[in-house]
């Protein structure tokens, strides 16, 4: 049985849904929203995990899951709790509840789309930069510094820069303009990064499993993600197929970081360098699939099925 | 130069830094609160290499490639300027420089006890019901864990308070410190830190009448002072010669 947990309306959720449906598989969807009348009881005993996951009247072992695909949102901020006072006895259920299920699907003999762990390098994009490097990718020339000196010298040698935060929370790239200049001194405060502007094709790969999708963006804007914003167009998108190499480049850094679904942003220079700026762990994937018509969620779909029938083989 | 990172609260850190500084090793105690207020940072991350350097409070600049060894204790970016960070962006900031501090130590390339990880500056913590699995796979008795819904989230990060801790024991690579134990328990904390891939970890037990040998917990920083001097003379070689992990 196939497990997923989320928001039942939020777009990659409902697309894996429908292509989990049009596949006749056999799947549970937890709303998270509905964690009040949920409840989860797991039990590690020497390599055994077992317990149940009760939704509403109907009871659930978790053995017999083989399948997950999570995108929980944070659960302090669903509109559930809206009213509810800090200590509140359903705000502390609705947290653990919803840190047991996380910490089921952390060791749970299954396929999980995705751990939380694995997720955890993202949390760094220059800590994440040193893990993709290894991989042969070529990273942007990165600084990080407090001191405005620096970020001048650094701004001299490069024909155009970009700052953007460290961690994964607001992370939106602008170029450093002649404007952004006379509020340098603030970088002392904070450390900060900035970074080369590397030019070239927007590359975004879904990696799902071994399976693979390249999606090329065409824009003027510094982040292609908030290009009507920035340039006053959409990005255009368009699917892409990437050499035999460069896809296998990625299957196999998406697998060696412990993740089952990723999506990997790539630049392709003119002179064809493939430059790696991230992997994001929990790609919301619906917006290339839905400019492209490229087939990722059915990938995620049949990605869980097989691991589904694997555990039906096993038990027949 | 090698360096004992660590907050000014953490004494067993301390008393190691005064004992290896003991041993002969040139070890600066860097503080959390030092680094707080350090100026001029200075991180480089490229396709071929890295760089950190950093002015500490006293005006001694710090380059990464001077560094030969770090025991590295730091749990968490010091936090007394964020009363002056506005409230909204409080979490932001300490967000912010979490990602900045994993980096440049990961950036290190000498010898790191322990190399930091996302889920620990100082080395990855576990929770309790990963913990359980992989004591069973190391080799160890334990409990069973179970969790539902009503327990607190931050009980999985610490020893549970229904056990009574009745030894400690400190793994430095293959060394076993603390606690006499019996070979097969040694061999289980071994591979305990192997699966959990921590260079340095404690490791609790309790007892029972029948095994006085349970497994209880696991901690990436555990109070030093326990592995005596012989742990600071392994910690000594580690820090100079590197090793392997």
């Amino acid at each position: 049985m196939i497990l997923l947990v989320g928001i039942p309306s939020e777009t990659p959720i409902r697309m894996v849904r429908d292509r989990l449906e049009e596949l006749g598989a056999d799947f549970l969807m937890l709303n998270q929203r509905d964690f009040q009348r949920c409840a989860i009881d797991f039990e590690v005993n020497r390599s055994q995990v077992t317990g149940s996951l009760q939704v509403g009247d109907a009871t659930y072992p978790l053995e017999n899951f083989s399948a997950v695909y999570t995108r929980m949102m944070d659960d302090r901020s669903l509109p559930e709790l809206d009213d509810e006072p800090a200590e509140s006895p359903l705000r502390r259920y609705c947290r653990g509840f919803h840190d047991a299920m996380t910490r089921w699907m952390e060791i749970a003999p299954a396929l999980v789309i995705n751990r939380c762990v694995p997720m955890g390098a993202n949390s760094s994009k220059p800590y994440q930069a040193q893990l993709i490097r290894e991989h042969g990718f070529l990273v942007p020339e990165t600084l990080i510094t407090s001191n405005p000196e620096s970020v001048r010298r650094f701004q001299e040698s490069h024909a155009r820069v970009i700052y953007k935060s460290i961690s994964a929370t607001r992370s939106i790239v602008q170029t450093l303009e002649e404007q952004d200049l006379g509020r340098l001194e603030s970088v002392r405060w904070c450390p900060t990064q900035f970074q080369e502007c590397v030019e070239g094709t927007n590359v975004r790969v879904h990696v799902v499993d071994e399976r693979v999708y390249a999606t090329a963006i065409s824009t003027e804007a510094t982040d292609y993600r908030y290009a009507a914003r920035q340039s006053g167009e959409p990005a255009a998108l368009r699917e892409v197929k990437l050499s035999d190499e460069l896809a296998e480049m990625c299957v196999s850094m998406a697998r060696s970081m412990g993740l089952v679904f990723a999506g990997i942003d790539l630049k392709v220079t003119p002179e064809d360098q493939v430059y790696c700026f991230e992997v994001n762990p929990c790609p919301a994937f619906s917006y290339y699939e839905g400019n492209t018509g490229q087939p990722i969620s059915a990938g995620v779909a049949a990605c869980m099925m097989e691991a589904d029938g694997k555990l039906l083989a096993c038990v027949a | 130069m090698y360096l004992a990172l660590c907050s000014t609260l953490d004494i067993p850190a301390q008393w190691a830094w005064q004992n290896l500084a003991a041993a002969g090793l040139d070890i600066r105690l860097v503080t959390a609160e030092m680094l707080e207020v350090a100026t001029q940072w200075e991180h480089h991350v490229d396709s071929r290499t890295d760089s950190i350097s950093f002015a500490l409070p006293n005006g001694q600049v710090i380059h990464g490639a001077d560094i030969q060894g770090v025991l590295n204790r730091l749990m968490t970016p010091a936090q007394n300027l964020m009363g002056r960070v506005v409230p909204t962006d409080r979490d932001y900031a300490l967000q912010e420089m979490s990602a900045f501090y994993l980096s440049w130590l990961n950036s290190l390339r000498c010898p790191l006890v322990n190399r930091p990880t996302p889920q620990g500056l100082a080395g990855r913590w576990f929770h309790l019901s990963e913990l359980s699995l992989f004591a069973h796979q190391a080799g160890l008795a334990s409990f069973s864990y179970r969790q539902t819904g009503n327990a607190a989230p931050e009980a999985g990060y610490q020893p549970s308070p229904d056990l009574q801790k009745t030894a400690q024991v400190i793994v430095l690579d293959d060394g076993i410190f603390g606690a006499t134990v019996p070979s097969a328990v040694g061999d289980g904390c071994r591979n305990l830190a192997r699966l959990l891939q921590t260079r340095l970890l404690g490791i609790d037990f309790t007892s029972t009448l029948q095994d006085p040998w349970i497994f209880c917990f696991a901690s990436p920083v555990p109070d030093l002072q326990l592995g005596g001097v012989r742990l600071i003379e392994s910690l000594a070689r580690t820090l100079r010669n590197g090793g392997t992990q």
